[in-house]
């Protein structure tokens, strides 16, 4: 059984098409990641899941229940909203008992320790939420969502703002999840995050399902179509190589986008006859790169 | 009730309770309703005690030794207490002679050693002021001084005068004045209540009809019901304002249905008003007892207060919650909030009418009007002749209907306003929302 099922869900506001005859299943125990440019329905589509709005028409079921009408929220799922939101004038201690009891838990005081303490929090129970730095304030909002022990874990942009200590603490936790047996969704703009953590990446965009599947499924759709490249000086125009589409300039290095017909052979030796070159790969697009494609304004000019 | 319902209350009531705010309140709302008389009964007789030097144009030529004779005597007798120390300004009075001819002159002179603060003021005494016959259309005394707000000389004189000149008068008519004085004693009309049987069949003499009761216990019942309103849908409007920019709410409702956590919110604010109104009634009560006046505290009124608080706390918290659910900020919520002000203002602009009149048809309706029941029908019940128990089973009935629909209609406005961004609904919006869902 999976862990989410949704069939062709539509949902409007006023003129809006938010969610566009959307369907996708995500499978018990795996990490689904969400992406998508803002304002692309992936929040919307994380509230319907959660039953705190209703999709116009098509059907939801979250964990084998029926999850299209009525309000009944669940206590099996655990949901980490996009921004803070934790009271501020009170004791973490406090606000994390709060929303464990809302989730039906009691006597949550020794897991909050605990949770805590793994996430290099300790003591910070007798401090005031507003004392916090954002970091931790994350991981006290992140402790919020999993002190219940949900099966299905929604996770809206967790690792925005983090600095790579804390971001490596959340991650871990995660993956803990996971191997626990529950289920993560997450919504991410940070495509490395994606790539590493996913079994499945979902990407949404205008309200309609562009890409959903397991990393290398989508990579494999897109072929090596992309040289990663590194030369020694600058200068030379790679708009004239024979065969490249797109330039992605990161300074030290670049991405060469080329024709599916394109010789990379060809345009290596074009290359080495200007310049030194230092790195030189044949590789899959990244999924930033395949976002950048779908959503970037070259896509958007071709769609509109 | 659902159990997380509890937990929302549980939360709302402490969160609010604990505030500085709150404690701060509860001390600084009986300062400000009753501070003012304290500030004026402690500092009576202690800040301006110095000589007030006035002088005085004696036109009739009669008054000025019996002034000097008053004011003399009120020095050495009335403005000292016990300890001999000063409660008030001793009056000095100094004789202008006066000149006719250059009467504006000399006005003007006085006038300017008052400016210099020689003297405090002068008096004018008219040419003919003990003269009965006299019926100049000029006042008969004029008081001139820089400080028209203090009246303490001018209510002095008026009555040391008046006296003096009724006797003066008395005594040119040849008439006594003790006979006088004896017939003018008055008959006094005593307010009373009505007579009843007791269980013993005997008739009870009816009761003084006590001042204090019968006009501050309705106020003060009014009053502190304002108060646990006020107290509790401030809180209400800004907790859910913060509830909605911290993005709390969304972790509520993926929690707990929005009907439940609006109705733990309520729950949580009625323990706060009964809170607060619990802490002002044993306050009151022992004061009262402390004094030998408990009897004045309606405490058979307490359990018809709290119902009646408990509904108005539903139903104008409900419109608080569907208000602020509405805004991104208090700036905003102000505005949408105005009308359900001008509701909960009611009874406070009718009450003159409803205290004099409690048992009119306009008082009869108001009370019966659900969102002025709560305030008014309590003040009538507190009042004699009371309120016929149908019109206590419709109130409260009308109150509860009302609440339970203002309750639903808050609740479907609640849901779909916490989860919305940007501007603020217009009413037309809110109005569609409550009928769509």
């Amino acid at each position: 059984m999976s862990a989410v099922e949704i069939d062709s869900i539509c949902k409007t506001f006023g003129t809006l098409r938010a969610v566009d005859n959307l369907s996708l299943t995500v499978p018990r125990g795996t990490v689904y990641g969400f992406i998508g440019p803002n304002g692309s329905g992936k929040t919307t589509t994380l509230r319907m899941i959660l039953r705190i709005i209703h999709p116009d028409s098509g059907r939801i079921r979250v964990l084998g229940e029926d999850a299209t009408a009525g309000d009944a929220a669940n206590d099996r799922i655990g949901y980490l909203p996009e921004e803070r939101g934790l009271y501020r004038k009170m004791l973490v201690g406090e606000v994390l008992e709060f929303y464990a009891g809302l989730k039906g838990l009691r006597n949550a005081r020794e897991d909050i320790r605990r949770w805590l303490d793994r996430l290099q929090l300790p003591g910070v129970e007798k401090k005031k939420v507003e004392a916090m730095s954002k970091g931790m304030a994350q991981k006290i909002q992140f402790i919020a969502t999993v002190l219940h022990r949900p099966e299905l874990v929604i996770l809206d942009e967790p690792f925005s703002g983090l600095d790579p200590v804390n971001m490596d603490v959340i991650k871990d936790a995660v993956l803990e999840l996971k191997k626990n047996g529950a289920t993560v969704i997450f919504s991410t703009h940070d495509m490395d995050v994606a790539e590493k953590m996913c079994d499945f990446v979902f990407m949404i965009f205008k309200g309609q399902k562009v890409l959903d599947g397991t990393l290398e499924s989508i990579k494999e759709k897109y072929g090596a179509d992309t040289l990663r490249v590194r030369l020694d000086g600058n200068g030379v125009s790679f708009h004239e190589l024979p065969g490249v589409q797109r330039v992605n300039d990161y300074g030290r290095f670049q991405e060469l986008r080329i024709d599916k017909q394109a010789d990379p052979q060809a345009i290596l030796q074009q290359l080495a006859g200007r310049a030194r070159v230092k790195h030189f790969e044949v590789t899959q697009p990244s999924l930033h790169d395949i976002f950048v494609r779908i959503a970037g304004p070259a896509a958007q000019e071709v769609a509109s | 009730m659902s159990r997380k319902m509890w937990v929302v209350a549980r939360r709302e009531y402490r969160a609010t309770v604990r505030t500085k705010a709150f404690v701060i309140a509860i001390f600084l709302v009986p300062i400000f309703m009753f501070g003012g008389i304290g500030v004026q009964a402690l500092t009576r007789g202690r800040i301006d005690n110095d000589p007030k030097k006035i002088a005085v144009l004696d036109r009739s030529d009669r008054l000025f030794e019996f002034l000097a004779e008053a004011a003399a005597k009120r020095n050495a007798e009335d403005i000292k207490d016990d300890s001999g120390k000063l409660t008030d300004s001793p009056y000095v009075f100094e004789r202008v002679p006066v000149e006719e001819q250059r009467i504006d002159a000399q006005r003007l002179e006085i006038s300017d050693r008052i400016r210099s603060k020689e003297l405090f003021a002068f008096i004018e005494v008219a040419p003919e002021v003990v003269d009965a016959e006299a019926k100049s259309s000029e006042p008969a005394i004029r008081y001139h001084s820089n400080q028209p707000t203090y009246d303490n000389i001018t209510r002095w004189l008026s009555r040391v005068i008046n006296d003096k000149v009724r006797s003066a008068r008395l005594a040119a008519a040849g008439i006594d004045r003790a006979v006088v004085e004896k017939a003018m004693v008055p008959v006094s009309v005593d307010n009373l209540g009505l007579l009843e049987r007791t269980a013993t069949g005997e008739i009870k003499a009816a009761e003084r009809v006590n001042r204090l009761q019968v006009f501050f216990v309705p106020l003060g019942i009014i009053m502190l019901m304002w108060m646990a309103l006020m107290m509790t849908t401030q809180p209400i409007l800004s907790g859910v304002i913060e509830e909605k920019m911290q993005k709390i709410s969304e972790v509520l409702l993926g929690s707990i249905a929005p009907f439940d956590l609006m109705m733990g919110k309520l729950v949580g604010y009625v323990g706060v008003a009964i809170t607060l109104v619990g802490i002002y009634m044993i306050g009151g009560w022992a004061v009262a007892n402390y004094n030998d006046m408990s009897d004045v505290i309606p405490m058979h009124l307490a359990g018809w207060f709290i119902v009646f608080m408990a509904l108005a706390i539903f139903m104008y918290g409900a419109l608080f919650l569907a208000a602020g659910a509405c805004c991104n900020d208090l700036k905003e919520a102000q505005n949408l909030v105005m009308p359900i002000w001008l509701l909960l203002l009611i009874p406070m602009f009718t009450l003159g009418t409803v205290l004099e009149h409690p048992t009119s048809g306009f008082a009869t309706a108001l009370s019966l009007f659900p969102p002025a029941t709560p305030m008014v029908l309590m003040v009538r019940m507190s009042m004699a002749p009371g309120v016929p128990a149908w019109q206590i089973a419709a109130g409260i009935l009308g109150t509860i209907l009302t609440t339970l629909l203002f309750v639903w209609a808050a609740g479907r406005v609640f849901r779909i306003g916490l989860l919305m961004q940007g501007k603020p609904p217009k009413p037309t919006e809110i109005v569609k929302w409550v009928f769509q869902g």
